[in-house]
């Protein structure tokens, strides 16, 4: 647990305000989340989940709050975070390759005129082989199945070699199969001491097998472990609406009421 | 955003002084009743500042001519104002050369979608008769009838048939006046004779074999006749087409086949103008100006334009051929 | 054998011919390289708005007088990053963009010029090119044009990909967006206007837009896409100034239905994407 020294914390946010056009879609966010954890941020749509994770990679200045990443509220080394996008924010058509896409992660990494080198090369390769998509490398990236784009988009972040990965929705759209992979993944990246913040409306899987939640209603509902903060009184709070709590041979299962 | 609505009024503020400052015309012009009251001007509009000309000089002091074209504009890209269409509308007759687009493009629709119940709209190519009434075999054929290349003004004396149509028009709609008109009328066809004499005079003295022409269209067909010109070619084969390496390649070779020791452009033209100069100088000969219709600053009336014309004739084919 | 080499070097004799085929593949080669980026993004229509919206800048050179052709070339590339500023508000989308900067551009060209009364001259078609009138002083610009735009777009390509590609990405990881965004706008501008007062108003949409479509039917990378482009456009030019040769009509109408057609054939014969390909590898209906 902390030890007190700054890097125990990859992620720090006080009294966050941010929003669009002088509607608040944060009001007060805060949370820490230590290094090394998966966390899941949940909460329903429009509750300010993208804009957060906006806020954090710096596309988006809050009115008012700080931010340390990795103990620093400087401009975050862009470096050090990785992030997905929603699938649906991605152009599929456009022509790269698998390979294109994924070493595009290394670009932040060179300057203006550099070109990618022989070792930036292999380090997109690791990341593709750490995601299983070696042998799509030459495919076209809208050639893919979801699962496949899903783990393409890590494998970029991973190419960045970021400490902290900051994830919108993987699993929207996933099968069960393709689903359960993509945790097994994560779970191995938690287990190499990187941070994963994972946006997603997956409750039962963030109940499962994350080690952190934030409940996020443009305010912080909770945060905290997932075993005491998924409650009927805390979830319904976050989603104004009725859930259901399933507790079945030690796992916690969360539907519709 | 804030920042936008101050900037975005300051551009359209620019853009309407650069408008405004660069026009010396008065507003618009006073109301009047229609149709005209006796012993106010007969408002007279033309569709070129030519045709203008032409009304001024018949009409004098009795006429009040308007363009409806300033010099110069293409009809084909000029948008007419409000106050063009208010005088369109209060005009008492309008001449235009032919009803068939021709040479005037848009502002016969214009005119059309515009024009008062009163006013009497002149086609002078239905008015005169064709020049090549004797070859068809019908000496009363009008040059609209006989499908006449439009650019009849550029024979002084088919000019001289226009201002007739004109003198016949004002009389016939005020007859009081008919005698001034008449007079008028004599008066410039003097000059338009005298102008004719002229410019024969002066191909005279071109060496015979320089007496050829190549222009960017087909607008002199009328004054080549008149004068024993010979065409030699034209860059734009028909109106809004596109020269092939055909078109080009033989103009090129009859340019330097026949010796044509000039090519003329026209001043208001543009992609066709700099193809003619490509090819002049391909074929190492030189270029002049030749106006075909319009009028400027320099060249304000027919009588100018046709002069300025015969000077560059002059000056481009006169002189020794090699 | 003989007969068949003179019919191909027959053209070539010609000075003008010459020079227009230069013209035209050094236009071809970048409107290609610059499309590639136009038509993913799908602008396509910027080809054609942009040569209107220099309207306004002829108009009032032409007024202050000074030069047309370049009153012509700053309205574009300002239009351009106007276009730019307005669509990366997130407010309207790009072709919305185009639409109402492009029109308003033209518009303010005919304001200006509705109040001449003096001497105004037919300006819009005048800053036309035409691809057999060029001179040889317009190949050589054009040509060293062409050559510095596709330098650049070499240089910063990888800033260029990630950008278009994914520009919140490129943000995050720390690439200038802004930057890159404005300069390939400025770089669509000047191409636009090089095209145009080179090859016409015509030729400068069709070549910056046709062949980059057909490449990108034909590949599966954009560098690919841009080389295979202006191969295409080049040989649209080569093909089509044959046609006009020999078929006695317009160079640009046929140079346009050239590329046209080699669009046409890729969209049915295209490996794997292709119409008549897809309509093969269907399996076949059960029993």
């Amino acid at each position: 647990m902390t030890d007190g020294t700054a890097d125990a914390l990859a992620l720090e946010a006080r009294d966050l305000w941010a929003g669009y056009d002088g509607q608040p879609a944060l009001e007060g966010v805060t949370f820490d989340i230590e290094t090394g954890c998966l966390a899941g941020l949940v909460g329903p749509n429009g509750s300010g989940k993208s804009t957060l994770l906006r806020v954090i990679l710096g596309l988006h200045k809050p009115w008012r709050g700080d931010i340390r990443v990795f103990g620093s509220s400087r401009r975050p080394d862009r470096r050090r975070l990785g992030y997905t996008p929603q699938s649906e924010q991605v152009d599929w058509s456009f022509p790269v390759t698998v390979l294109d896409m994924v070493l595009m992660g290394r670009y932040g990494h060179l300057g203006p005129l550099r070109r990618p080198t022989r070792a930036d090369r292999e380090i997109a390769w690791q990341a593709l082989e750490s995601v299983r998509l070696a042998d799509l490398a030459h495919r076209r990236a809208g050639e893919l199945s979801g699962g496949q784009q899903r783990r393409a988009l890590i494998a970029r972040a991973l190419a960045q070699e970021a400490d902290l990965l900051l994830l919108d929705e993987p699993f929207a759209g996933l099968d069960a199969t393709a689903e359960h992979d993509l945790i097994a993944l994560l779970e191995g990246l938690r287990h190499q001491g990187k941070t994963l913040l994972v946006a997603t409306h997956d409750l039962s899987c963030v109940a499962a097998d994350f080690d952190h939640a934030i409940l996020l209603n443009r305010k912080v509902v909770a945060f905290g472990r997932p075993s005491d903060v998924f409650t009927e009184e805390l979830l319904n709070a976050t989603f104004q609406r009725h859930l259901l709590l399933v507790r079945l041979e030690g796992r916690t299962y969360v539907g519709h009421g | 955003m804030f920042r936008l609505a101050p900037a975005i009024t300051a551009l359209l503020a620019t853009l309407l002084l650069a408008a405004c400052g660069s026009d010396g015309q008065a507003g618009t012009p006073p109301p009047r009743s229609s149709p005209a009251s006796p012993g106010l001007p007969m408002r007279v509009g033309a569709t070129l500042p030519l045709f203008a000309d032409f009304a001024s000089e018949v009409g004098g002091d009795n006429v009040d001519v308007f363009s409806i074209l300033p010099s110069g504009a293409d009809p084909h890209t000029y948008e007419p104002t409000p106050s063009d269409n208010r005088r369109i509308a209060e005009a008492d007759i309008i001449f235009v050369n032919d009803l068939q687009p021709g040479v005037e493009g848009s502002v016969l629709d214009v005119i059309e979608s515009n024009k008062g119940q009163d006013t009497t709209v002149i086609p002078f190519m239905a008015s005169v008769t064709s020049p090549r009434a004797q070859e068809l075999g019908d000496p009363e054929i009008a040059a609209a009838e006989a499908s006449d290349n439009p650019h009849l003004w550029l024979d002084p004396l088919l000019a001289r048939a226009y201002a007739d149509v004109i003198a016949e028009t004002l009389a016939g709609e005020d007859t009081e006046n008919a005698a001034l008109y008449s007079d008028n009328l004599s008066r410039y066809g003097q000059q338009l004779a005298q102008l004719d004499d002229e410019i024969a005079a002066a191909v005279q003295q071109i060496p015979f074999e320089n007496r050829k022409l190549v222009t960017p269209h087909d607008a002199f067909p009328h004054f080549a006749r008149r004068y024993d010109l010979e065409i030699v070619g034209f860059v734009v084969p028909g109106p809004g087409q596109d020269p092939s390496p055909r078109d080009i390649a033989d103009l090129t070779n009859a340019i330097s086949d026949q010796s044509v020791p000039a090519v003329f452009t026209e001043p208001q033209i543009g992609a066709d103008s700099r193809l003619l100069e490509q090819i002049a100088a391909d074929a190492g000969v030189q270029v002049c100006t030749l106006y075909s219709d319009a009028l400027t600053d320099d060249v304000p009336t027919y009588i100018d334009m046709m002069r300025f014309n015969v000077d560059e004739l002059l000056r481009c084919l006169g002189g020794a051929s090699d | 054998m003989a007969e068949i080499i003179d019919y191909l070097g027959d053209p070539w004799t010609l000075e003008f011919m010459r020079r227009g085929l230069i013209a035209a593949v050094a236009v071809s080669a970048v409107a290609a390289v610059i499309g590639s980026f136009v038509i993913l993004k799908g602008m396509a229509f910027i080809g054609d708005a942009l040569p209107h919206a220099s309207f306004g800048g002829i108009a009032a050179a032409f007024v202050l007088g000074g030069n047309l052709f370049l009153g012509g070339a700053i309205a574009a590339v300002l239009t351009a990053l106007l276009i730019a500023f307005v669509s990366r508000r997130g407010l309207v989308k790009y072709d919305t963009a185009i639409g109402i900067l492009f029109v308003g551009a033209f518009a303010a060209g005919i304001l200006i010029i509705s109040r001449q009364t003096n001497y105004a001259p037919d300006l819009f078609s005048f800053v036309f090119g035409n691809v057999l009138g060029v001179s040889w002083s317009d190949v050589w610009t054009t040509a060293i044009a062409a050559a510095v735009i596709v330098v650049l777009v070499v240089v910063f390509y990888k800033e260029l990909l990630f950008v278009t590609y994914d520009p919140a990405m490129a943000a995050a990881a720390g690439l200038p967006v802004a930057a890159v965004q404005y300069g390939l706008m400025a770089l669509i501008g000047v191409t636009t206007v090089i095209g145009l007062q080179t090859v016409g108003i015509v030729l400068v949409v069709a070549l910056l837009v046709t062949p980059a479509a057909t490449a990108q039917l034909l590949t599966r990378r954009l560098p690919a896409m841009m080389a295979v482009g202006a191969v295409i456009g080049g040989l649209s030019s080569l093909g089509g100034l044959y046609i006009a040769y020999y078929a006695d009509v317009s160079a640009s109408a046929a140079i346009v239905l050239t590329a046209t057609t080699f669009f046409l054939l890729a969209l049915l014969f295209a490996p794997a994407r292709g119409l008549l390909w897809q309509r093969r590898s269907l399996p076949p209906e059960p029993a």
